[in-house]
């Protein structure tokens, strides 16, 4: 055996001797030699076999083994202390067959009188209880508001049968790093036949609605699903019956099924409701069935459901379906993957267009959040984290600082024959206290808070979440932990102090003891180091979402964004004649253009900041170019605008001209700027022709705009090319968008333009109409969220932090009150006495400053995905919120600092 | 000593660390290491007694006087006076036995219904 393994040895035998301690007394003094022993021999045949890696590997096992043996003691131990307790005695004692007391009985007595003892402190000191109990229940508050966001958004598992089993179907497309959810039903179809690697195979697609027969008309959303979905999921309606496959044939598919909310609001919760029927656009559909409360599939917004008539033979639905699937049993998702990369690949033989395209098997409850979500919560996690810890050391600090008045207490208890340990658990005990007492506080204020939580977060938190969020089991669970470990946390340190000083002290020299003192005070000073350094990490998160959040505001969208309003129309139902309808869309732009304040009135399929449409699975081309990249781009980003759209949104004509009513879809198109240097290498493209792919027509470019930024975020990966196609008089989509320039404030525009509408047509619903302010800032609320929080718990943060600076420099002050007084009768001058003071404040917070920067330094880069054109290490920020610090920093020990001024040299002499 | 077979039975089923060590015990006195690797070369490594485990069991026997610690000690050359020996009673014997014998009825009625051969 090499020399390395015998020390190593010697080593980990002394660990041992020392790890045995976790065993009960009688354990260990009836084995403990023995099992050092064996221990040892266990070892050196170890390390005979297999050198130190398996001497550690045989040490980790051995060290696991003795935690498990003593919490298998003491639980025994604890069975029968209750058995005990519970009759009234111990067990009996072997020699004297009289029954004992205990030892366990013993121990609750004790821990009762700790806590009628730790009340009893401190209702003594009402002010340092209150500002603990605040203190804590901000921080604990906090922590289990964010931590019910989080368990409903990201841990909770979704209420479906075994959730693990629901993958999410994606198009992938490898070569473009790129995939999207959509499904032709055809293709659908196709997967759903791979029986040797699904069990299941469903589909779903959302749809509004505009909902009439009783009462007003109502724009809905709802869902097609395919018959099987509601099994697949595990879930079945709360009063009639599920869809049957045979509505998956054309003509027998007018059945729906209702939400709760919907039933109870239009309905009132009429039992009689199966069979009756309700009208969805041109047609009329047999209610069958109603959904539990909490269902909300695929959106929390969802209200109705309809069977897809997906077995249409022949029938190509122009329609897109996002795609479920459940793994047969047995075979693991890499398996799966594989399986469908092969199926995928014959399917790409038989047809050749869609060559390059996959299916990427992903998990369903990825799409909960979008992935860029979650690092959302890992950094308000770490947010409210670090108030927690900042509250806990200011608690440490309270309590040490009321630990030195308690010096003669601990004392005396000493004296009357307290041990160590009774002391520190006594301390500790008031902590936990402190902390319970905190975390229900704590949880009255989440319960408080969460509510207005939820209507800060963006919408699709809840939006894409199965669950509701609420204060629960669970999150009281977390908040009970949260409240124990603050307990313990802020009280260890003053609690170890305390029967360290309960044993040094004596009962005649209580006033002043400079070693304790001199020991006490650089652990204050390191706690409010500490609390600067992390209050200085959150404000500099703080500063760069707000720098961020600000650049976002700013950020030039390409069109003017101000005094303009943005409304949309959904026409089929009221309109299912194309002609019909486009006679009113000319009308209704006519009309619009009459209310007064507006000075424009454009039309448009969509409008930004998120109605873009997109083609996927194209080529898109330039007449006389080369294609830009093998394979082409696959997708084409499109708006189709009326002649006037460019004018009102007051988008750059860059080149050519803008549409003319005579323009029709199909012949001419316009491009951006982005799509010139794309294809045409930045020459000028008027005149010359373009196509979206292979199969389609040439369009001749007429004119080149400025680009538009679209701020919806699955449009990010495909730049920020768009082209436009013209939309003239004879548009008749089911759907139109109008956006009017107004020279009034919009928002005061709203209703006089429902009422022109209205006098058109009474019938139709106008629930989309917002100012483009509204849409942009509807369109940030994710940053805004993130924003508002950081900053709030920064706050809280910097404001806890300088309550402690303050703490301790006040607490500095009273102590060297008397030499303060003697410098001063020796001719120190204000000047000086301030100086000294703030000095010291002043060295602790650079300190801390200090320390924070190197920390945010590492931590901030978690907010590299969030932050727009900001480096996460942003040196102004960075330096920005240091001063601020500081500055704050000077403010809390300046008044401490003040009042060393006032002191009277007389008096502080006098003390001596 | 005479032995019921209440006093046997009660003992049963035995814990796997309780039936390994009296395994190891039945042939001879051993102290605890020995133990250790009497159970791990007859398993072929498949049961490994930890240090712990062992000593928490043997604890137990004791109390229960299953097995008994020993004054015979081997040379003292071949000694180390921190180690103790233990030894199988006549109760650890008898309870083994039954062990044994519930384990092979057991075993049987597995082999009735053809779940193993």
């Amino acid at each position: 055996m090499s020399r390395t393994d015998r020390s190593l040895i010697r080593f980990v035998v002394r660990a041992y001797h020392l790890w045995l301690y976790t065993l009960g007394r009688d354990f260990r003094t009836a084995c403990g030699p023995a099992m050092e022993q064996t221990f040892r021999t266990v070892c050196t045949k170890a390390a005979a076999r297999g050198g130190a890696r398996s001497v550690l590997g045989v040490v980790t096992l051995e060290f696991i083994d003795v935690v498990a043996v003593a919490l298998r003691e003491r639980l025994r131990g604890l069975r029968a202390g209750i058995r005990g307790v519970m009759r009234g005695s111990g067990p009996r004692d072997q020699r004297s067959g009289r029954t004992t007391r205990h030892p366990l009985a013993d121990f609750f007595a004790q821990f009762v009188a700790d806590i009628r003892q730790a009340i009893r402190a401190l209702a003594k000191r009402p002010g340092y209880s209150a500002i603990a109990l605040l203190t804590l229940g901000i921080g604990i508050g906090a922590n289990t508001a964010i931590f019910s966001v989080v368990d409903t958004v990201l841990l909770r598992p979704l209420p479906y049968e075994d959730p693990d089993n629901i993958y999410m179907v994606w198009n992938h497309i490898p070569e473009k790093n790129m995939r999207f959810a959509a499904h032709r039903l055809q293709h659908a179809r196709e997967w759903r036949e791979q029986t040797q690697i699904f069990q299941q195979v469903e589909l779903h697609d959302t749809e509004s609605f505009i909902l009439t027969g009783s009462g007003e008309p109502e724009l809905i959303n709802g869902a097609y699903l395919s018959t099987g979905m509601l099994p697949f999921l595990g879930v079945q309606p709360s009063l009639g019956r599920n869809f049957t496959v045979e509505e998956r044939e054309p003509g027998r598919d007018r059945v729906v099924i209702l939400s709760d909310g919907l039933w109870r609001t239009r309905y009132g919760a009429d039992p009689d409701i199966l069979g009756q029927t309700l009208r969805l656009g041109p047609h009329s559909y047999a209610i069958i069935g109603i959904m539990p409360s909490d269902f909300r599939f695929p959106t929390a917004s969802t209200k109705l459901w309809l069977p897809v008539a997906d077995n249409a033979s022949g029938v190509e639905h122009t329609r897109y379906f996002r795609v479920l699937a459940r793994l047969r049993d047995g075979i693991a998702l890499e398996q799966a993957q594989q399986s469908a990369d092969l199926v995928a690949e014959r399917l790409q033989e038989a047809r050749p267009r869609d060559a390059g395209w996959y299916i990427q098997l992903g998990s369903y409850d990825e799409i909960r959040l979008r992935g860029r979500s979650r690092p959302v919560f890992v950094v308000l996690s770490a947010a409210v984290g670090f108030v927690l810890l900042i509250a806990c050391a200011n608690i440490a600090n309270l309590s040490l600082s009321v630990a030195a008045s308690r010096q003669r207490e601990m004392a005396i208890r000493s004296a009357l024959g307290a041990g160590r340990f009774r002391i520190l658990r006594h301390v500790l005990t008031e902590n936990l206290l402190l902390g319970l007492a905190g975390g229900f506080l704590g949880v009255l204020l989440a319960y408080w808070s969460v509510p207005l939580l939820v209507r800060l977060a963006p919408s699709n938190y809840t939006f894409l979440t199965g669950n509701s969020i609420a204060v629960d089991g669970r999150i009281l669970v977390f908040a009970f932990a949260a409240a124990v470990m603050s307990g313990l946390l802020s009280g260890i340190i003053p609690a170890v102090r305390a029967s360290r000083v309960g044993r040094l002290a004596t009962l005649g020299n209580t006033t002043r003891s400079p070693t304790a003192t001199g020991a006490q005070h650089r652990l204050r000073s390191s706690l409010v180091v500490l609390q600067v350094g992390l209050s200085l990490v959150l404000l500099a998160g703080a500063g760069l979402m707000m720098k961020s959040f600000a650049k976002l505001n700013r950020i030039d969208v390409g069109y003017n964004p101000d005094n303009l309003i943005t409304l949309w129309l959904e026409l089929l139902a009221r309109y299912p004649n194309a002609t019909e309808r486009t006679a009113m869309i000319d009308a209704l732009q006519d009309q619009l253009a009459l209310v007064p304040g507006v000075e424009g009135v454009a039309r448009a399929g969509g409008l930004p900041p998120t109605g873009l449409d997109i083609s996927f699975g194209v080529t898109p081309e330039a007449e006389g170019y080369p294609v830009p990249s093998t394979g082409g781009d696959f997708v084409m980003p499109s708006q189709s605008v009326g002649p006037d759209y460019f004018r009102v949104m007051q988008i750059d004509l860059l080149d050519g001209r803008a549409f003319t009513p005579s323009d029709t879809h199909g012949d001419v198109v316009i491009v951006n700027d982005a799509m010139v240097n794309h294809y045409w290498q930045g020459n000028s493209p008027v005149g010359k022709r373009f196509r979206v792919d292979a199969k389609d027509g040439w369009h001749t470019v007429v004119g080149v705009v400025g680009d538009v930024r679209f701020l919806d975020s699955p449009v990010d990966q495909f730049g920020e090319m768009e082209m436009y196609y013209p939309m003239g008089d004879g548009w008749n989509r089911h759907r139109v968008s109008f956006a009017l320039r107004t020279n009034a404030n919009p928002t005061e525009l709203v209703q006089p333009i429902k009422q022109r509408i209205w006098q058109l047509d009474p019938q139709l619903p106008v629930p989309h109409i917002y100012s483009m302010e509204q849409r942009l800032s509807d369109a940030l609320a994710e940053p805004r969220f993130l924003l508002t929080l950081t900053t709030l718990f920064a706050f809280v943060a910097l404001t806890l932090a300088a309550i402690g600076l303050y703490g301790v420099i006040a607490y500095v002050v009273t102590q060297r009150t008397n030499e303060i007084g003697i410098r001063m009768a020796l001719g120190a001058r204000v000047g000086n006495v301030l100086g000294l003071v703030l000095r010291y404040g002043m060295l602790l917070a650079l300190l801390g400053t200090l320390l924070g920067l190197v920390g945010a330094f590492w931590l901030t880069r978690l907010l590299d995905t969030m932050l727009f054109e900001v480096s996460p290490t942003d040196p102004r920020t960075f330096g920005a919120v240091a001063i601020v610090l500081i500055a704050v920093s000077l403010v809390a020990s300046y008044l401490p600092a003040r009042r060393a001024t006032r002191v009277d040299p007389m008096v502080a002499l006098r003390t001596e | 000593m005479n032995l019921t077979d209440t006093q046997v039975t009660s003992l049963l089923p035995l814990s796997v660390p309780f039936y390994h060590i009296l395994l190891s015990l039945e042939d001879s006195d051993r102290h605890g290491y020995a133990i250790i690797h009497e159970v791990a070369q007859r398993t072929s490594g498949d049961v490994r007694l930890r240090t712990g485990t062992l000593y928490n069991a043997l604890r137990r026997m004791l109390e229960l006087g299953l097995v008994g610690e020993t004054d015979e000690r081997p040379d003292p050359e071949l000694d180390d006076e921190r180690r103790r020996y233990y030894r199988a009673t006549e109760l650890g014997r008898a309870v083994l036995r039954a062990e044994a014998k519930r384990l092979q009825q057991m075993v049987g009625l597995a082999q009735e219904k053809a779940v193993i051969s």
